[in-house]
């Protein structure tokens, strides 16, 4: 079973970041300017700590050629310069690693025409086809992709869930996403990466985890939204509803459990008779999740200060 | 897998290249080369006039010139630092950096030494054109043909590797900076021309010698600059 290992690893902005990380599947959330692409290019062994180290069972990527061969990754910049037609490369690079990348490709690219020259990919084309050729990997011993399902095709979403639970179970995979709603379809441990730290741990990308204290809200589509308002006026869970008479069928409702609001928003329905269309968690923002974590901070801070004064 | 890792780097600096650069380097150098035999062939009244045309067609224009304005420019255009050895598809996919490094750096090597000894054979042709054919080189045709050969491909693998080196080291001012102090130290013939290899070629050319040495300890000291400067450029670079 590999194991990465980030000791207090150091990059321009990464600060001090460590981690350990065993087989499973682990998100890191945040965006590109919090550093998360860099520990992609570190894992990818592209770029090599400033200080620190960030090893693969026991050897650095940067420096090992035969670890990179098993490290499958997706970097958030795939413009490489290249020649010829998508065939060639995916055999060339299939030559290097051992293996026939021709069957994933089709899989998970099935738009890509093989024959299409790389000059001619979009920046868009050329990660799917990255992404193609890392999931292709049988054996992988570190995957470490970066916005991966933001560079799935269309319609190859699930397939590429799939396969990334698949190669989870006996390797580490590294995933990073500025996406909170990807980061809950993704699964695994969550972890919030902001200005080049670490700051918490998540058990997974449900508002309640992700941004705890603030408040949730849910969108609501039904046939008959003013019925539905006037029996969700009588719950304790509802905080705050926006109905917009420009858009009559849907309802915004907040409150400060998504299970519990859920809940009674179902009830309400039931009880007015009001057929939903529609009931889904309104994804927080990368922004809410920095907020939450200053607050928490900010929490943690005075509740270490009130012990020290109390202790005096 | 060496030996595709060194491959994937000849062809990376080739598809960087293109046809297009090195073809119009080539006629440029040619272009140049044909330049100056004209200016120098309006000066030729005697023996000794058509000898320092051919010296300073060959040592001047060619070895002096050509070779480290193509090595310079072959250098910057290829980007042998640390960076681009980095971030090269190949070796992110598993090549081994260094091979494929080395790979990068035999395509200028075999370029510019290619375009020297054309540039060089041209300005000996047309030294001997436009001068008497009385004054034929001392050496001969066919030793001057192969010991061209021989100092294009030393000068070049050294200007490449010293230039590789530089930029490792110091990026793009450190690559200026080298070919600055190899125009203005290697012209001397002390002890601080030395170290830069338009001082030995010069030397191999029939020019001063450095410290009063001969043409196989300058043959010596650029395959030692060679080799140094290729350890010390390898060792920079991680596996």
């Amino acid at each position: 079973m590999s194991q990465l290992e980030l000791v207090r690893v150091s990059s321009p902005r990464l600060r001090n970041l460590s981690g350990s990380f065993g087989p499973g599947v682990h998100v890191l959330l945040g965006a590109e300017l919090d550093g998360t692409s860099e520990v992609i290019e570190l894992c990818a062994g592209v770029r090599l700590p400033r200080r620190g180290s960030l090893k693969l069972d026991g050897e650095t990527p940067g420096s090992s050629p035969q670890l990179r061969l098993r490290i499958a990754s997706l970097l958030a910049d795939e413009s490489w310069p290249a020649q010829g037609d998508v065939q060639h490369w995916i055999g060339q690079l299939g030559a290097l690693h051992g293996f026939d990348a021709r069957a994933a490709t089709q899989r998970f690219c099935p738009a890509l025409g093989l024959e299409r020259q790389l000059e001619t990919l979009s920046g868009s084309q050329r990660r799917e086809l990255a992404l193609a050729m890392a999931l292709a990997q049988p054996e992988p011993q570190l995957v470490a992709l970066h916005e991966p399902l933001a560079a799935a095709a269309a319609t190859a979403g699930a397939l590429v869930l799939d396969r990334i639970q698949e190669l989870a179970e006996r390797a580490p995979v590294l995933l990073a996403t500025r996406s909170v709603e990807d980061a809950r379809r993704l699964g695994g441990q969550l972890q919030v990466l902001e200005r080049g730290i670490l700051v918490r741990e998540s058990r997974h990308a449900w508002p309640s985890a992700i941004t705890p204290g603030l408040r949730v809200e849910l969108s609501v589509e039904c046939d008959a939204p003013r019925r539905l308002l006037a029996e969700l006026s009588a719950s304790p869970e509802v905080e705050r509803v926006h109905f917009d008479v420009h858009q009559p069928g849907r309802l915004q409702i907040s409150g400060s459990d998504l299970e519990r609001l859920s809940l009674s928003v179902c009830r309400a329905a039931l009880a007015a008779r009001v057929e939903l269309r529609l009931l889904r968690a309104a994804t927080p923002d990368l922004a809410a999740v920095h907020g939450a974590s200053a607050g928490l901070a900010q929490a943690a801070y005075r509740a270490a200060q009130s012990v020290r004064r109390g202790g005096a | 897998m060496k030996q595709l890792s060194f491959r994937h780097g000849w062809q990376s600096a080739q598809s960087a290249l293109g046809w297009i650069w090195p073809g119009t380097a080539l006629v440029s150098a040619l272009a140049l080369v044909a330049g100056a035999a004209l200016v120098e062939a309006q000066g030729i009244a005697s023996a000794s006039g058509a000898r320092d045309a051919e010296v300073d067609l060959v040592q001047g224009v060619s070895f002096g010139l050509l070779l480290p304005l193509t090595c310079f420019a072959l250098s910057s255009r290829l980007d042998s630092g640390l960076d681009a050895l980095m971030w090269a598809p190949w070796v992110r996919h598993g090549a081994e950096r260094r091979t494929f490094a080395l790979g990068r750096l035999a395509v200028p090597m075999a370029l510019s030494a290619a375009i020297a000894l054309l540039g060089g054979s041209l300005a000996l042709a047309l030294s001997l054109a436009v001068s008497d054919p009385a004054l034929i080189s001392p050496l001969g045709l066919g030793t001057n043909g192969l010991a061209l050969i021989a100092i294009a491909a030393l000068g070049a693998a050294s200007y490449v590797t010293c230039l590789g080196l530089a930029q490792l080291l110091a990026g793009a001012w450190g690559r200026a900076l080298f070919l600055l102090a190899d125009w203005l130290l290697g012209s001397g013939s002390g002890a601080l021309a030395l170290p830069w290899p338009r001082a030995h070629l010069r030397t191999l050319l029939g020019g001063q010698a450095v410290l009063g040495f001969g043409a196989l300890s300058s043959v010596a000291v650029l395959t030692l600059l060679t080799a140094l400067g290729l350890l010390l450029y390898l060792r920079r670079v991680p596996h």
